[in-house]
Order: C-alpha cells, then structure tokens, then sequence
C-alpha cells in the first residue's frame, strides 16, 4: 500500500482549565489512505471533534495540542508555522461543519463567501486563476454541489437558502480549492434525514469526482455504514478500535463497540426498552486508571484497572486496544 | 448574465437595505427632518438672509429687539437685535459639526480597540478594557469641562474633550459584539479555509457588528449635539457671537419669564433642537432595521 495521505501518531489534546486539564484527545493514533472515506464514531464529549480541530491546529487556548504527530502527505502539520498551517488550511485540509445555519456569515451573500477562499488561495497566493474567473468558479462549485440556478442564487443571502441547501453551499465553499481531504463534522446532524441522505450522495460523489478522502465524524451508525469504507471508533479521548466498516459491524471486538451496535435499535424487531451501556461516560479529567472502558465493561478484569491495553491486530487491518486481545495480558484470542 | 454575477455584492451590500429604508416610514419623517437639517447647514448662507452676529437697526436707526416673529425676522429678534432664525439657522452647521467631528472620534478610537480587544483576548484583552472602566468611572462632562478650563473653549477643543472620555463607550460595544461572533461557527469556517486574522477581523466580524454599531453611531450623534449643547450653555463651549443652539438658550433664559413675545426666544430655538434629535433617532431606528439583513423580509 502507498504512503497514507494522513497519519495521525500518539495525538494529545488537553484543555488547561481552573478545575484541571481535560484529556479531551489522549493519545489517538489512526491512518487515512488517499481517497478513503474514514468514520470516527464516539458518544458526545469523547474528543471526535477536538481531534479533527488538532489536526486543522484549530485548537484554542485554554486548549493545547501537547504530544504528537500528524503527518499530512510526508509532513508534520505540528511543526508547520502558523503562516504555513494557514495556507493548507483550505486548501489542503478543508472542513465543514455540523450546523449550517451558523457556518455561513449573515451578512454576506453566498456567492461572496464562496468566492473567499477561491479568491485568497487560488489568486492571490498561487496565481492559478485571474481574478476575473472567480464569478464562474462560484458558479461552477455551485452547480457542483447540486444548488438548482446557481447564477440567480450567488447573489442570495444565507438565510435565503434552506438548511440543505446551506450545507451543500458550505461543502462548495470547502472543495473550491480542491483539497485533498475534507473533515466533516457531523455534516447531518443539524438537517432531516431526507437531506442527510442528499449530503451524504453528494459527498460520495465528491469523493468519485475529485478524489477527495473524506473524515466523517459522527454518532450516527447509519451514517457510518452508508459512506465509510474504514471506521474508528472513539471513547474517552481513545481509538479503541478500527477496522473496515464491515468487519467492524459484523465482529466487533471491543466491548464498547459490541455495546454501542447492540445499543441500535433494529426494524423489526419488538423491543419495550432500548438496549442502553450501564454506567456513565467517565469524566476526562480525572479519568479511571488503565482501560477508561472498565468501570462499564462486563468483561473486566484486574489488568484492565491498572495498565493501558496495548494495540492488537486481530486480522488485517482490524485493530483493537483491549486486553481481552493482549496474549500477554492472559486474555483469549 | 455574467456582467451581473461578476458584480454579486461585496462587502456591505447597499442596495436590499436601501430598498428597505425607502419603505419605512421612520425614513420618511427621519430622513426628512436629517435632510432638512443637513440642508439647511449647508446652506445657511442662502437661508438665512442675515448675518447671525449682526446687530439689527431700523430706518430710525433704533436696535430692534425683543421684536415678536414677523417676515422680516420669522423667529423674532433678542436681546442684542440679532435675527434669532439666523441663528438657528447657522446653529444647525455648529450642531451638526460637532455631533459628526465627535462620532468620528469615538469611533476611531474606540472601534479598533474594541475589537482587539475582544478578537485577541486575554492579556490585551484586560489592559484595553481597565482603561476603558477607568475612563468610564471619570464623569465625562466635568472631564470636558475640566479639558476646556485648561485648554480653552471652543469648537475642536470641545470635540477633543468630549472625544476623550466617549469613546470608551464604543469599545465596550465592540468587544462585547466581537466576543459574540468571534465563537460563530462562520468565524470558525473562516479559520478553517485558511483566513488571515486582519482579514477575519475586518472583512467577518466588523460587517458583523456593524448594525449596533450604527445603533450606537445614531445615539450618540444627537447625544453628542446635547453634550455639546451643555456645554455652550454653561458657557465653556461654542463661545459668543458665534452662533449655537446651547449657547443661545442659556443666552435667552433670563427672558423665559419675561411678557409676550419674549419667552419666544427659548422657544422656538428650543423646539427646533428637539425636533433635529428627534429626526436623528428616528432616522436611526429605520437605518438598523435596514442594516439587519435578518430583519429584511
């Protein structure tokens, strides 16, 4: 296999606060390949989208990036300067967001702000376009993004489109200067599912046209097994387990992710109560010794409350930290 | 087609909002009552057809005051035979000089401030903002009053004066508008295509917090033309003869009791003050409806 076009090592992220530093990312380590399509799936609060503001270095005081690589196409983004990161900020690495009613700027027309990046990366700092093509790139990005009569609609305002059709301006706005990988974070949650399915397509199609490889944050099952050829799953500031989508859903091997699937309610089947995970998402500040999962997990044992479970290959490509998969820890393989 | 779509509205976009003041009735009497008073700045020459600070005589070579309205003198004349209209008349011009002098200096002092102050936070942050609760704890018109009695009365040094300590009025606005958009998604997504900070300052969040800002401008213009006012009135302004609203009120005050026409001095000058601030605050609301674009249809 190439080189991965992303490669994120040992990744941490704490927030500095007066009430002690939250271990939002602690030590996350993942891989994308050009043009794949990644999931990170989690519970709210358990560091998607930190982890994918660190690799943007969009992390803000009181939060801090403190260990760590991510190696975006050979080089370290960590130890980039700020005029640097700026630069591949758009477009290398684009992101868009999970309300669209908020992303776009009020005052501006949709064309103007899609013209921004185009105009500040592509003309001004790389020369690739004159300034006098960038109405038609709006344009064509509009018609890319499926917005019916782009030309009537550059001169509108955001609150003139409808959610939908705000997320698809906000993707256009993102794949203008054709990055080679787009971080969405959670890029349905704020819209109905008709419109989630409309987005997810035009993403899928992005990917197929530009060859795009795509970060899909979410705690959307669905969303995951609809777009992603690869998932990781994500738990208190941890991956605690990847592989790709289908062997993940068909054997998961973690427990959390066992529980997570079982916790998805199936068609079909009757059900009075909703399978839920017993306990409570541990707090990242003080978070429990050695695995973070056992205080929740039927399968603990003492190992689990005293050391980190080291990562485990299973199979190919199917990775696990849990000492149930540690020979050295004594657990079954 | 193309034409049209090369030209899609950057920055503030005039036209919508100008669409929407013509429709609004606050426009109509605000703007009219702002138009008029404009005009009649500008041309106080041609309006007024005599002198403010010349004393009038009749054919018998008497001075003619305390004379009731009459074409000659449409407001009368007062205590030294001066044609009142055409102080009121010229009055506008000191008015209005001073209220746009003033907002400018506010603005351009405490805008940017405000602004860095809430976009860098922290350390900059706190050393703009104590200055500002340090001059907001200072009353600003003894401060005024204070500046005039060391520096001397008169129009720029008024403005200096009262400029000192109002700005800080506007960077309080600034910084609390600032902190609000700065944690927009938008600003975000500025962020992350890779904006510069100056361009995510000026270009996302100043149009941003541009309507409480005008807000604020169309407040303290006519506040500003009364602060001023006062102070030509406790007689350390605009000073005599040159011709002001404050001044002349204090002027004629002692009239107020006087038998008809007297009191007619203070009145009317009076009257025609209330209506230009109240033309001003008017014309303000219609204009911040107008450049909320959430407020447009």
């Amino acid at each position: 296999m190439s080189e991965p076009l992303l490669k994120v090592q040992g990744l941490k992220t704490y927030f500095f606060l007066e009430r002690g530093v939250v271990k939002a990312v602690d030590g996350v380590d993942f891989e994308m390949k050009k043009g794949e399509i990644l999931g990170l799936v989690g519970e709210t609060g358990c560091g998607k989208s930190v982890t994918a503001l660190s690799i943007l270095r969009l992390i803000s005081s009181p939060g801090k990036t403190v260990e760590g690589k991510v190696i975006f196409e050979g080089e370290d983004l960590l130890k980039k300067s700020g005029e640097e990161m700026r630069r591949i900020r758009g477009t290398k690495i684009a992101m868009i967001f999970q309300d669209p009613h908020t992303s776009l700027d009020p005052v501006f027309t949709i064309g103007y702000q899609i013209a921004e990046p185009i105009e500040l990366h592509q003309v001004i700092e790389q020369h690739l376009i004159s300034a006098e093509e960038v109405p038609r790139k709006v344009i064509e990005m509009l018609k890319l993004v499926g917005i019916p009569d782009p030309e009537q609609r550059v001169t509108e305002y955001p609150h003139q489109f409808s959610g939908g059709m705000k997320q698809r301006a906000m993707i256009g706005m993102m794949v203008s200067c054709n990055p080679s990988m787009l971080i969405a974070d959670e890029p349905t949650t704020a819209v109905d599912v008709t419109i989630q399915a409309q987005i997810l397509d035009l993403m899928r199609e992005l990917r197929r046209k530009l060859g795009t490889s795509i970060l899909i944050i979410t705690h959307n099952l669905g969303v995951i097994v609809e777009m992603c050829d690869r998932v990781a799953v994500m738990y208190a500031g941890n991956i605690v387990e990847q592989a790709d989508t289908l062997t993940l859903f068909e054997s998961p091997k973690h427990p959390y992710t066992s529980a997570l699937l079982a916790a998805v309610p199936k068609v079909g089947v009757e059900r009075r109560d909703l399978e839920t995970i017993s306990g409570m998402v541990p707090s990242l500040i003080n978070p429990p010794p050695g695995c973070k999962f056992h205080p929740r997990c039927s399968h603990a044992m003492d190992i689990c409350r005293k050391k980190f479970p080291e990562t485990v290959e299973t199979e190919k490509g199917h990775l696990v930290n849990c000492h149930l998969y540690c020979k050295s820890s004594g657990g079954v393989d | 087609m193309l034409d049209r779509i090369r030209n899609f509205p950057r920055g503030l976009q005039r036209s919508p909002a100008f669409r929407y003041l013509r429709r609004d009735i606050r426009t109509k009497i605000g703007g009219a009552i702002v138009l008029l008073v404009v005009f009649t700045a500008i041309f106080a020459g041609v309006i007024a057809r005599r002198d403010p600070t010349t004393q009038n005589f009749d054919n018998e070579n008497v001075l003619e005051r305390f004379q009731g309205p009459s074409w000659e003198y449409p407001f009368g004349t007062d205590d030294k035979g001066r044609d009142i209209f055409s102080r009121v008349v010229y009055g506008a011009r000191t008015a209005l000089i001073i209220g746009a002098l003033l907002v400018v200096v506010e603005t351009v002092i405490g805008l940017p401030l405000g602004l860095l102050a809430g976009y860098r936070g922290r350390k900059v942050d706190n050393l703009i903002m104590r200055l500002v609760d340090a001059v907001l704890a200072m009353p600003g018109l003894i401060i005024a009053l204070a500046f005039v009695a060391v520096f001397g009365p008169g129009l720029y040094k008024v403005i200096l004066a009262l400029g000192i300590t109002g700005w800080a009025g506007y960077a309080r606005l600034m910084r609390g508008q600032t902190l609000a958009i700065k944690e927009e998604t938008y600003i975000e997504a500025a962020r992350a295509i890779g904006e510069k900070d100056r361009t995510i300052i000026f270009r996302y969040v100043l149009p941003n917090t541009l309507s409480p800002l005008i807000v604020m401008i169309t407040m303290t213009f006519p506040a500003a033309i009364l602060l001023s006012s006062s102070m030509s009135f406790l007689g350390l302004g605009i000073q005599p003869p040159s011709p002001d609203w404050g001044y002349d009120l204090n002027a004629y005050r002692p009239y107020m009791g006087d038998p008809w026409p007297a009191p007619l001095m203070t009145i009317l000058p009076g009257i025609v003050m209330v209506i230009t601030i109240f033309g001003f605050n008017f014309f303000g609301d219609a204009l911040r409806d107008a450049y909320d674009p959430r407020l447009r249809e």
